[in-house]
């Protein structure tokens, strides 16, 4: 729950960096700006959903700034310090307090793996959660699949083990209502992917070669 | 149906032109091995279903060599005619006649709509036909969306178009039937894309914010 409701001032700067975000994730392709605006209402709902205090200010702004280390790069191995440093600049250039600073900050750098920090307030946890979720519903599927790299096959495989990992790691048991729904429906379509694919390797195999009995085309199989 | 059987030469250089194929297309993501392999498969059930006389030859190694013009290159625009090249300098290469290596490389080249080329020939026609079917089903939407450039919305409404585009060209009633069946299992997956593109767009249409908007003081 959250601990209070929003000020005036708190809600004004909010609106503010949600059109500076809004701007700088215009050009992401996998991670856009309905990416980081489904993080913030998952956000939203975990902290509704949760017994614990929830600083409301510092988990919007957080799951705002989550993804902004991503902007204009090509990896996203150090996503998450690059993203806090510029969090920082921005709260900083705005007149934020120092403390209130530091805890967005944390969670923009600890809400992925990549930072090997984990979260550790509830603000850090939620927003690393609401990250989670949006990969496990079809949305996610379509944003992990989207200009990787690889075999079609190594691609989907990846993929499903890598959800199944997220939703293990989910902290709050909110999360995990959340994600079962998302989850599932996720499971359902690689399924009929999968499906889709062993029938694939399977009818390659038998390809009807027009050939008079005694001669042979073996075909060489993918791999 | 096909007007004869491969010889024993033909199926032989078919199966070296195979191991060829299969090593050039191993670093091709969205035109791997095994779309090829699919793409000569639903050519082999074309021919076999349809009236029209099909050299097994021409055929199968047109559709083997297809998208050779693909490899190494960073677009596709022009990968009929590059492909063509290739093809040409291969079976040139081979005791293939000149004649017949004519007829493939017309098939790589007319296969796709960036050569501004149609097909004309029953095998320039099963080709393209071959093509689109696996465009056509759950692969080949797969294969649409990890090439996928752009948002996520842009990238399941031309999967829609496709999908309708690549049908609508078709050129045999055989076709049209195992496309039917495939575009029905892609719908049924396109459907739920989409419905949780719109539940997304609910979603962010507005922040559930915890404020209370209260008199200015």
């Amino acid at each position: 729950m959250f601990e209070r409701n929003l000020t005036r001032k708190e809600f004004e700067i909010i609106q503010q960096i949600e059109s500076f975000i809004r701007d700088k994730h215009r050009h992401e392709a996998g991670h856009d700006y309905s990416h980081v605006l489904a993080v913030a209402d998952y956000a939203i709902q975990i902290a509704q959903a949760i017994p614990e205090e929830v600083d409301p200010f510092v988990v919007t702004c957080g799951a705002l700034f989550h993804d902004i280390g991503r902007v204009g790069t090509h990896t996203g191995v150090l996503h998450g310090l690059r993203g806090a440093t510029i969090a920082r600049e921005y709260l900083e250039a705005i007149g934020v307090s120092p403390d209130i600073r530091d805890k967005i900050t944390r969670i923009v750098a600890r809400h992925t793996p990549t930072t090997r920090q984990p979260p550790e307030t509830v603000e850090e946890k939620i927003v690393y959660d609401a990250d989670g979720l949006d990969r496990l519903g079809l949305m996610g599927l379509l944003r992990g699949l989207m200009g990787k790299r690889g075999s079609t096959q190594d691609i989907l495989q990846d993929r499903m083990r890598k959800r199944l990992s997220d939703y293990k790691k989910l902290h709050f048991e909110a999360s995990r209502r959340i994600g079962e729904e998302l989850h599932d429906e996720t499971l359902r379509v690689t399924q009929r992917f999968g499906a889709a694919l062993d029938e694939r390797n399977g009818e390659v195999t038998r390809i009807d070669w027009p050939v008079r009995e005694g001669v042979v085309v073996e075909t060489p199989l993918p791999t | 149906m096909f007007e004869r059987n491969l010889t024993r030469r033909e199926a032989e250089l078919i199966q070296d032109a195979m191991a060829f194929i299969k090593e050039k297309h191993r670093e091709s993501e969205q035109h791997d091995y095994s779309h090829i392999l699919a793409v000569v498969n639903y050519a082999i059930q074309i021919a076999q279903a349809i009236p029209e006389e099909i050299d097994p030859f021409v055929l199968i190694c047109g559709a083997l060599f297809h998208d050779i013009g693909w490899i190494g290159t960073v677009t596709g625009f022009m990968h009929g005619l590059r492909g063509a090249t290739v093809t040409d300098e291969y079976f040139a290469a081979t005791w293939v006649s000149e004649e017949v290596r004519r007829r493939i490389k017309r098939v790589v080249i007319r296969h796709t709509i960036t050569s501004h080329l149609p097909p004309e020939t029953v095998e320039e026609k099963i080709v393209w036909d071959a093509d689109g079917l696996e465009g056509l089903g759950l692969m080949g939407m797969l294969r649409g969306i990890i090439g996928g450039r752009g948002s996520i919305e842009d990238i399941v409404t031309a999967r829609i178009r496709y999908g309708n585009k690549h049908f609508d060209r078709l050129y045999f009633e055989e076709s049209r039937s195992i496309g039917n069946k495939l575009q029905k299992e892609t719908s049924m997956v396109i459907q739920r894309f989409e419905q949780a593109l719109e539940t997304r767009k609910e979603q962010i249409a507005e922040l559930e914010l915890p404020y209370v908007e209260r008199e200015p003081i």
